[in-house]
């Protein structure tokens, strides 16, 4: 894997030049998208129902190449990058689904602890100490052997963020994080949000909900039939 | 964490793989318990017949114990007996009824003389001995074990084939039951590669699992097979043909057929490893 200025160069995090996604023979989905993510911004990404938020999501979290254009990630060009190589780079990137997807037959902890296990770079027991830690900073340290069926949806939502931080990331990617929670326990994941975009984190949502960007000022990523707009300036 | 990723352990479509390798390993133990047995059987006519050749004398002028003396003298001769009539008589019982009352002028008896060849020696001195004595022949055993040491041979290849059959199917087995378990795990798989895994480290969950089903079916299989070659070679000895006196596999064949659970095992496992990394390797 080439290793090229991703620290210090003042290169974005992800840049994206006509980019293009198409699902096999069907029409494009996204269509010449062109977009910088600069390290440590915070936007947010908008669009009706089937704009094409979850696609332009599954290229940043690198689940799909795209179909044409350029794209680089974290300074790789993805189109060059063999598929060895791509688990390494999730590695530095976090993902909080909106139906959370955690494993029903892992405790909280165990779900968390997920990207650690997998990375392979610790030993277990540095492993339960960070998700401890974790766990009591996302208010669920009484919870932490439960199972996700007994836990409410702020909870398990706070599971999937933790276990999308836990590893450092320096993209965290969010899709409809606040949509399957009550309005305090949304207001609170913002916080936590906000709050880890302060550490350093790059942070992208995906909202329906167009009073969140209103509420906060970050830059917004508007997508309309697969086409980008970027409504308003800010860091991006 | 102790808990697996992956329920592998619950899923259904490895339910069955272990009575599944357990059936096809039973048949693999008894086909490779056959192909030993018939080996270790035809080495020992082989080594019976390799030293043993009989010289058939038409009754005549020739004399018997000086040609007992010189063939007695070859180096190639480790020890050498003139039949006694009566031995011989006894041989001919079954085709000639009592010798007694055969009339030996019409139907002269042979003389027999059994030649025991020291390890590793050939018959060329012998041969070239009677080479220009018509009235001697030289019997050895080779000419009528030849077909049977074919038939063996081609037995012992059958029994191979099912073998390796066996192996195919339980790698096949093994194939299904690994891509089923990953179709039905798709979601867990996806979220693990979304979260870094490598494409390695899904795969040895799969063949840790392909492992399990295949030495527990493997073990179920081979223990049964070894009791029925066991007792299905002891049975054939106790039949009480001298040429049945070999069919038991040697230590070496035993302690193969003992550590087929570990071959399917190992084969489970390699399988489920190439089957896993080939499918994600399809996807990026």
């Amino acid at each position: 894997m080439q290793q090229q200025g991703t620290d210090g160069t003042g290169e974005p995090l992800v840049a994206m030049r006509n980019v293009g996604l198409r699902y096999g023979t069907g029409p494009e989905v996204l269509r010449d998208l062109d977009l910088e993510l600069a390290e440590g911004s915070f936007h947010f990404l908008t669009g009706r129902s089937g704009a094409g938020k979850s696609s332009l999501l599954s290229l940043l979290h690198l689940s799909r190449r795209p179909s044409r254009g350029l794209m680089r990630v974290f300074g790789h060009d993805m189109q060059d990058m063999p598929a060895r190589d791509v688990p390494v780079l999730r590695r530095r990137i976090g993902v909080v689904f909106q139906d959370f997807r955690l494993l029903d037959h892992l405790s909280a902890q165990e779900n968390v602890a997920l990207p650690l296990k997998v990375a392979n770079t610790m030993d277990a027991e540095r492993i339960d100490e960070i998700v401890r830690e974790l766990i009591d900073w996302v208010g669920l340290g009484q919870q932490a052997q439960a199972r996700p069926p007994t836990l409410s949806g702020g909870e398990k939502q706070r599971v999937a963020i933790a276990r999308a931080v836990i590893s450092s990331p320096r993209l965290l990617l969010a899709d409809e994080p606040t949509g399957n929670v009550d309005q305090e326990m949304g207001e609170r994941l913002m916080r936590l949000f906000v709050k880890l975009n302060s550490l350093g984190t790059t942070i992208v949502i995906a909202t329906h909900d167009l009073s969140l960007p209103g509420q906060y000022g970050y830059p917004l990523l508007h997508l309309e039939d697969g086409r980008l707009t970027h409504e308003s300036g800010g860091t991006a | 964490m102790s808990v697996s990723e992956l329920s592998l352990d619950r899923d259904p479509s490895s339910r069955f793989v272990p009575w599944i390798v357990a059936a096809l390993s039973l048949m693999c133990a008894i086909a490779l318990g056959t192909a030993f047995a018939l080996a270790s059987m035809t080495a020992d006519w082989g080594r019976a017949a390799s030293d043993q050749v009989t010289l058939r004398v038409a009754t005549g002028d020739t004399d018997i114990p000086a040609l007992v003396d010189q063939v007695a003298q070859l180096d190639a001769v480790s020890r050498i007996e003139h039949l006694p009539r009566e031995q011989v008589a006894r041989m001919l019982q079954p085709w000639l009824g009592d010798v007694a009352q055969v009339d030996t002028a019409l139907l002269p008896l042979p003389a027999l003389i059994d030649v025991r060849l020291k390890p590793g020696a050939n018959t060329t001195e012998l041969r070239a001995l009677i080479a220009d004595r018509s009235e001697i022949t030289l019997d050895s055993a080779d000419a009528w074990l030849a077909p049977l040491q074919d038939l063996a041979g081609l037995a012992r290849l059958v029994a191979w084939v099912l073998a390796a059959v066996a192996v195919g199917a339980i790698m096949l087995v093994t194939v299904f039951a690994t891509r089923s378990a990953l179709v039905n795990q798709r979601q867990t798989v996806d979220l693990l590669r979304l979260i870094g895994a490598a494409d390695g480290y899904i795969a040895k969950r799969f063949q840790r699992h392909g492992l399990r089903l295949a030495l527990v079916g493997g073990i179920a299989g081979t223990v049964p097979g070894l009791i029925v070659i066991f007792f299905a070679t002891a049975a054939a000895r106790l039949q009480g043909a001298a040429l049945l006196n070999g069919l038991t596999p040697s230590l070496a064949g035993w302690l193969a057929i003992a550590a087929l659970p570990l071959i399917v095992a190992l084969v489970a496992t390699f399988t489920a490893r190439v089957t896993v990394l080939k499918l994600l390797r399809a996807s990026w």
